[in-house]
């Protein structure tokens, strides 16, 4: 027999336990490939954001998938260990046992290119047509992917050759007596370290606790004056989240094991069989779930964020701009009434519905900085609110959380603040803008100290006349400019600008992070498939024995399913916690609000459910194995 | 009284090309009976003590232990029978490997939550009958293979089953690892008069019992009383095999 067909015989003889595999393989190969298509399509290409995003994706594929293909060939191969060391001993060499692995891997590899690029091929356009639509750019062309097919089969080929040669040179490393050796007790390799477990739950409540940094004001107030805290945070959070997470891990489950195998309940029914069997196979286990937990975070962390971002963007900015075009005029802004005119003009030639209101503003310097003050009534006018504010008073429109308890006014007079109001500004203007009484308002002009500014809203609908608005806002900026970035006296903001930029950025980030988070879920599955397919096949004689010795079939299988039950759901409830803290992180850094634990909520649904759905499918193909060896052909 | 009947017992393999492994086979043991059962590979001996032990329904026929028919037992309770009435030695010992010896021994017990306390008293009484007191905190790797198969003896004898089946007990040991296991067998047979069947294809491990009974096609084909001492007793089971190869 060739060593080719040995390995194909190797490969194909036991599919069962390459099929997971295979498959994460192939879906790494299939986004690796949809975003080099994206990267390499001409009309894709002229947007260097796209070129540079997908540049990033694809190299964070190629070094994911060199990991996950070393730690998925070393679980393989540790299981054939056995095996490699009986074919030394019947003279193979160290360089045929090599080649055979080598050999294996690359078929595995071939099959999974050549399936990825099939269905590459299938979906790709599609994909390429998504993007094209996110970022706007119309008709299309099909291109046939040819640089992104060498792209992805030079990638993987070297991935699969590079993994799979250094794991054949761990292999043939060992002395024979070392993979003939029978198989090792994990759980003498370890032992609890209470510094080690101090130290784990230590770095876990810091990397956790450092995520609501925002719940507490002066802490929050200490990280955003320190720009450089800022930035450090986020590595801070990871790094010791890992760290803390595989030393909690580890510690802890052998502590908790160790525990359960001195407790009554061990020893009751079979529970020793399953506890035992986790206990043997404790290191092997912790990584799987170490490996899986982190890969789970990820995905949901992506999932959620992104479909929150998107559900919500809209919402937040009119939020931040409560007004859908403005117009604001500084001082003697000759340009003001052909820019107004201007803006109604497209308006209404692109048939966008508008309603004209427009005020009086003053500020205290020509910039978006500085305190800024609108008459009452202007106010009640444009929020549609109803104040009492006496002579002297003012109201806080700013949108602070502990606003000033007076503001000082020219004329050397003092303002008393005596509330806050809901802003009518948009976030980057809000800050020190208040509202006071008219006579006041006319009193501050009259000293002729203060910038006048005059304020124009149009009320839009950019939601059901989005695409109108903003070809109208497109051609009104083409002409009339930026405004004070160009030395002019005004500033021209359409909400609908902002809506589409954040609306861009955010599927295009959608777009990548659910398929990087689909690549991941069947990583982890794939990594989890393999270890209880392995621990299933080593339990097998004693399920059967213990059916012999007196346990029911359905005793037998409760048995099994413990076990699966512990590797399948311990990373899956991690994964969703530290996704919560990773969701209040981005609340902490103002990324998203409270609501997105709604949002959570509401993707962890179907994440679970299909969690569910996988461990029902694993647990009925386990207990069919299980039953189909337990009970002898009748 | 009859520990054991097995009345016009027959398993069929198979749906389309069937196998009659065990044919219209009739037997019965007495109490504190040590039966050999032997024949060659594919003989139907296998089957008859998966038959007797209930993890194979009959395709006809009736067996009884200890007055009870297990023939048309639900899968629950032909468990719970095993669990209470027999006791197993397989020839590969199967012992769990991720246990120690004593709790490998406890396990019969632990199916039947009995207290821990009793548990480790009985196992250790157990093992130092057996002479395997010293290494009940070993693995299974750990210990040499006369040592498993004592254990796995201890394992099938805890819960003083009526009934003990031993499927080819010395098939994976050394002679003197051998004759030390049925020692044991005859031993327990002797004192504690469990009745025992030995499922095997050795002559000399046959010895042993107090009768053997020889298995050829799903059918009986001889059986031999032990009179004499076990020599003469080895005499008789090797010339049966031998006019068994000649037919």
């Amino acid at each position: 027999m060739s060593f080719f067909r040995f390995a194909l015989n190797n490969v194909m003889r036991d599919k069962e336990s390459y099929v997971a595999f295979w498959l994460s393989s192939v879906f790494s190969i299939v986004v690796f490939f949809v975003f080099s298509a994206n990267m390499n399509h001409p009309q894709l290409a002229q947007s260097e954001s796209v070129q540079d995003i997908m540049r990033l994706a694809i190299a964070f594929i190629a070094v994911y998938s060199l990991g996950f293909l070393g730690l998925s060939l070393s679980a393989f191969l540790k299981r054939k260990r056995r095996l490699y060391g009986a074919l030394l001993t019947m003279g193979m060499t160290r360089r045929q046992v090599a080649l055979s692995i080598v050999l294996e891997s690359l078929l595995i590899g071939v099959s999974a290119i050549a399936a990825g690029l099939v269905i590459g091929l299938v979906f790709g356009h599609l994909m390429v047509m998504l993007m094209a639509r996110i970022i706007h750019v119309a008709d299309i062309a099909y291109q046939f992917p040819s640089a992104s097919i060498v792209q992805t089969v030079v990638t993987f080929s070297v991935i699969f050759l590079v993994a799979s040669a250094a794991q054949a040179r761990g292999i043939c490393r060992r002395p024979i007596v070392d993979l003939l050796a029978a198989k090792v007790d994990e759980s003498r390799e370890m032992r609890f370290s209470k510094p080690l477990a101090v130290l784990g739950i230590v770095l876990l409540a810091c990397g956790c606790g450092t995520c609501l940094f925002g719940v507490i004001p002066s802490v929050r107030t200490f990280v955003e004056s320190h720009d450089a805290l800022v930035d450090v945070i986020p590595w801070l959070i990871i790094a010791s989240t890992l760290a803390g997470l595989f030393l909690a891990y580890r510690q802890f489950s052998f502590l908790v094991i160790s525990r359960v195998a001195r407790s009554r309940y061990y020893l009751r029914e079979g529970n020793a069989i399953w506890v035992s069997g986790l206990r043997d196979r404790l290191k092997g286990s912790v990584t799987t779930m170490f490996v899986s937990t982190l890969m789970l975070t990820m995905s949901f962390s992506a999932i959620v964020v992104s479909l929150a971002l998107v559900t919500t963007v809209r919402a937040d900015i009119t939020r931040d701009i409560p007004f859908g075009i403005g117009y604001f005029s500084y001082g003697d802004n000759a340009r003001e009434s052909s820019d107004v005119s201007e803006i109604e003009a497209e308006l209404a030639s692109h048939g966008v519905a508008y309603a004209k209101d427009s005020y009086g503003m003053l500020q205290t310097e020509k910039t978006i900085f500085g305190n800024k003050f609108v008459a009452q009534s202007s106010y009640e006018r444009q929020s549609g609110r109803t104040l009492s504010i006496e002579d002297g008073q003012a109201v806080d429109v700013s949108g602070a959380a502990e606003p000033e308890s007076s503001v000082e006014v020219p004329g050397g007079r003092v303002l008393e603040v005596v509330g806050t109001s809901t802003p009518i500004l948009d976030t980057a203007k809000r800050s020190g803008s208040y509202v006071v009484s008219d006579a006041d308002w006319q009193m501050l002009q009259d000293t002729g100290s203060l910038v006048d500014v005059r304020v124009f809203t149009f009320d839009v609908d950019d939601d059901a006349q989005a695409q109108e608005v903003r070809t109208a806002c497109e051609r009104i900026r083409s002409t009339i400019g930026v405004g004070l970035g160009d030395g002019n006296d005004f500033l021209f903001i359409p909400r609908i600008e902002t809506i589409f930029l954040q609306e861009y950025s955010y599927e295009m980030y959608t777009y990548i992070s659910l398929m990087l988070a689909v690549i991941f879920i069947v990583a982890s599955i794939s990594l989890v498939y393999f270890r209880l397919l392995s621990d299933v096949r080593e339990s097998l004689p004693v399920m059967r024995n213990l059916n012999r010795m007196g346990l029911s079939l359905a005793q037998v299988l409760r048995i099994q399913r413990r076990q699966l039950q512990l590797l399948f759901s311990l990373p899956i409830g991690f994964a969703v916690v530290l996704t919560g803290f990773a969701m209040a992180f981005l609340i902490s850094m103002d990324v998203a609000s409270a609501h997105v634990y709604v949002r959570m909520a509401v993707t962890m649904v179907p994440l679970l459910a299909l969690e569910t759905l996988l461990f029902a499918a694993l647990d009925t193909r386990f207990s069919g194995q299980v039953k189909s060896f337990v009970r002898p052909r009748d | 009284m009859a520990i054991l009947t097995i009345e016009h017992a027959s398993k069929i393999y198979g749906t389309g090309v069937q196998v009659r492994a065990v044919n219209d086979l009739s037997m019965k043991m007495e109490e504190g009976e040590f039966v050999a059962i032997m024949g060659a590979s594919g003989s139907g001996k296998s089957t008859l003590l998966n038959l007797i032990s209930g993890i194979l329904p009959l395709s006809s026929g009736e067996i009884r232990i200890d007055g009870r028919d297990i023939s048309h037992l639900g899968e629950p309770e032909a468990a719970e029978f095993r669990r209470n009435e027999l006791g197993f030695v397989f020839q590969d010992f199967n012992l769990v490997d991720t246990l120690t010896i004593r709790e490998n021994i406890m396990l019969p017990l632990m199916l039947r939550h009995v207290p821990p306390a009793r548990m480790n008293a009985a196992a250790e009484s157990i093992a130092a009958s057996l002479g395997i007191g010293k290494i009940l905190d070993k693995r299974t790797h750990e210990v040499s293979g006369g040592q498993a198969q004592r254990a796995a003896i201890a394992r099938a004898i805890i819960h003083s089953p009526r009934l003990l089946l031993a499927d080819e007990p010395t098939g994976n040991l050394d002679s003197a690892a051998a004759e030390g296991v049925m020692r044991i067998f005859a031993d327990l047979n002797a004192r504690r008069g469990t009745s025992t069947i030995i499922v095997t294809h050795d002559a000399k491990t046959a010895s042993f019992c107090t009768r053997a009974i020889f298995i050829k096609d799903g059918c009986i084909l001889e059986e031999l009383y032990r009179e004499g001492d076990g020599l003469a007793f080895y005499d008789e089971i090797l010339n049966v095999l031998k006019f068994m190869g000649a037919k």
